[in-house]
């Protein structure tokens, strides 16, 4: 049983590979262009021709939900990515600082880690219009303050071990700490936080498509095929059932990679197992 | 505890003033003229200048940001562009259908959730863990947006056992708040799992054990009852992200709360409507993960007798 996160972690990142995969050569896999509409072959069940069946729009799905990961992909990427690097420098800055630098930065912490993320995409997006970059930027505002606690906690801890205070009695400018000493140390707690960080954020994003609050109407992303199912779903339950399966399982995927690499780095939690 | 009550209502008033200040500020995000997108292209001069002046928006910046702190205070949100309600009217009649909602979805999710999460966590590996673990997975992984259709095919289309949408009676009530407990109830089974796992390896769970405890004992009063001291900070957080984001279990359900009133006020470019939801359901989040805070507080005694 001590290998179960092992296990949890290649089967993670082998969800998450495929369906990287996917998304970079969904040109080559769609049978059809994600939005080419074919009235006479409407809901058409999965077939050999339509291997995911149609929507009201003849559309194939197998297209659309392979165009889908490149949106959910990305979007979540940047996001997680933006936050990570904002939280990573913020929480640097405060954790190491310490004094009235902390106190300030940590305020603004508690303050936007209260704002109700979903709430402030939504309605930020409802007002500046759907678009790939105002969802990622609405999603980016609150999303980097949970980074910026987790890595101040760990840099009040790291700056006073032994290797850091050895290299600062050396000489070495708090620069050359954080960057040398410190961030090595916490890079593997930051990952295991971004791979949960992405899960949420897909959720958050296919909820916002769904809604009609994401990215443009036009752009295939699993959240707006979900709501196109949604009015057929008695007559062609096909339309809503993969999009539904393809995030939950790139959901899954990085949850199974978060939950196994935590276990892997966390020594104590390892031993009780 | 005094003292860090306190400090948990301090930070309450620059957060509050945050949520006010974006929520005043929407309206002056939209880009280009609101009064054009709200009337269209074809409205009369004379219909856009009264919208304009109802809306203040011929105001000076600060005098219109002056004045809506004043409204706030005293509990004007304003009326609706549409129906010309007050918009503390339209919120009033939504909320209860909204707290039902919430509030059912954590009772099932808590029924569910902690006594697995406290079997799995006192004997993990054993086949309650084994499945625990799966369920856990699977259910933080299961979006609303799939997690309620789904339902709504099994049960309510092809088993016929709950109606399929609308807010009438019990039985209307039981998949919406399942769509919610299920993953809610996924998150406290592996919160009080990982808790109860790192209690039992106290040294005082080994301390009641040498003295000659029964298991049960040991199991019930000692190790539950500290475990479930974090659980109540992730039930509160979820409480009020649930508050917040029933907007998709509303919208599929056509259940009538804030998140459907908020959505219809959106695509209807009814302004004071969503600015109004969007401060409401703010304060209630705000306002839940304080109390979640503060009773976090008060079940750890680390934080409680921390300053006396």
């Amino acid at each position: 049983m001590r290998s179960l996160p092992k296990i949890f972690v290649t089967a993670g990142s082998l969800v998450i590979g495929l369906l990287i995969a996917v998304a970079l050569f969904a040109p080559l896999l769609a049978s059809q262009s994600p939005n080419t509409m074919n009235l006479e072959n409407r809901l058409v069940s999965p077939s050999k021709d339509h291997l995911f069946g149609t929507d009201e729009n003849g559309s194939d799905v197998f297209s659309k939900v392979v165009y889908g990961a490149r949106v959910s992909l990305l979007v979540a990427g940047s996001v997680v990515l933006i936050s990570a690097f904002v939280g990573l420098i913020i929480g640097s800055i405060a954790g190491f600082k310490g004094g009235w630098i902390d106190l300030s930065l940590m305020r603004a912490i508690d303050i936007v880690y209260a704002f109700p993320g979903f709430l402030l995409a939504l309605s930020l997006v409802a007002v500046l219009g759907p678009s790939l970059r105002n969802l990622i930027i609405a999603m980016s505002l609150t999303g980097w303050a949970s980074f910026a606690r987790l890595v101040r906690g760990e840099v009040l801890y790291l700056k006073e071990k032994e290797y850091v205070v050895c290299s600062r009695s050396l000489g070495s400018g708090a620069l050359r700490q954080i960057v040398f000493h410190i961030w090595p140390n916490l890079l593997g707690l930051l990952f295991v936080q971004a791979t949960f960080a992405m899960a949420g954020t897909i959720i958050s994003e296919s909820g916002l498509s769904f809604l009609g609050l994401g990215v443009p109407s036009t752009t295939p992303s699993w959240g707006a095929l979900l709501n196109s199912g949604r009015r057929v779903l008695f007559d062609a339950p096909h339309v809503s059932l993969f999009p539904g399966l393809a995030i939950m399982t790139l959901v899954l995927g990085f949850n199974l990679l978060g939950d196994g690499l935590r276990d892997l780095f966390d020594p104590r939690r390892q031993l009780k197992g | 505890m005094i003292s860090y009550t306190l400090k948990r209502l301090l930070i309450l008033i620059p957060v509050f003033i945050g949520v006010g200040t974006l929520s005043f500020l929407l309206i002056h995000f939209i880009p280009g003229d609101p009064v054009d997108l709200i009337l269209g292209d074809q409205a009369s001069l004379e219909d856009k200048a009264n919208l304009r002046s109802s809306l203040n928006l011929d105001a000076p910046l600060s005098a219109q940001y002056l004045k809506f702190w004043t409204d706030l205070v005293q509990g004007d949100l304003g009326n609706s562009l549409r129906s010309h309600k007050p918009v503390t009217t339209l919120i009033a009649e939504r909320f209860p259908a909204t707290f039902e909602l919430a509030f059912s979805a954590v009772l099932m999710a808590l029924l569910f959730g902690l006594p697995t999460g406290a079997l799995a966590g006192a004997k993990p590996y054993s086949p309650v863990d084994l499945g625990g673990l799966g369920y856990g997975i699977l259910g933080i992984s299961l979006p609303a947006i799939f997690l309620a259709p789904l339902l709504i095919y099994l049960f309510s289309m092809k088993l016929d056992w709950f109606p399929v949408s609308e807010r009438s009676g019990w039985d209307s009530l039981v998949l919406p708040a399942l769509s919610l407990a299920i993953p809610l109830s996924a998150v406290t089974l592996r919160v009080t799992r990982a808790s109860m796992l790192e209690v039992i390896g106290e040294d005082y769970i080994r301390t009641a054990r040498s003295k000659g405890l029964g298991e049960k004992k040991i199991y019930l009063v000692h190790a539950l009852r500290n475990a479930l001291i974090p659980v109540i900070t992730i039930v509160g957080l979820q409480l009020g992200a649930l508050l917040t984001g029933t907007v998709i279990t509303e919208t599929i359900f056509d259940w009538p709360g804030i998140g459907t009133l908020l959505l219809s006020a959106i695509q209807q470019r009814d302004y004071p409507v969503v600015q109004g939801c969007v401060l409401f359901i703010a304060f209630i989040y705000v306002l839940v993960n304080f109390l979640t805070d503060v009773a976090y507080g008060f079940a750890n005694p680390r934080i409680r007798l921390e300053d006396s």
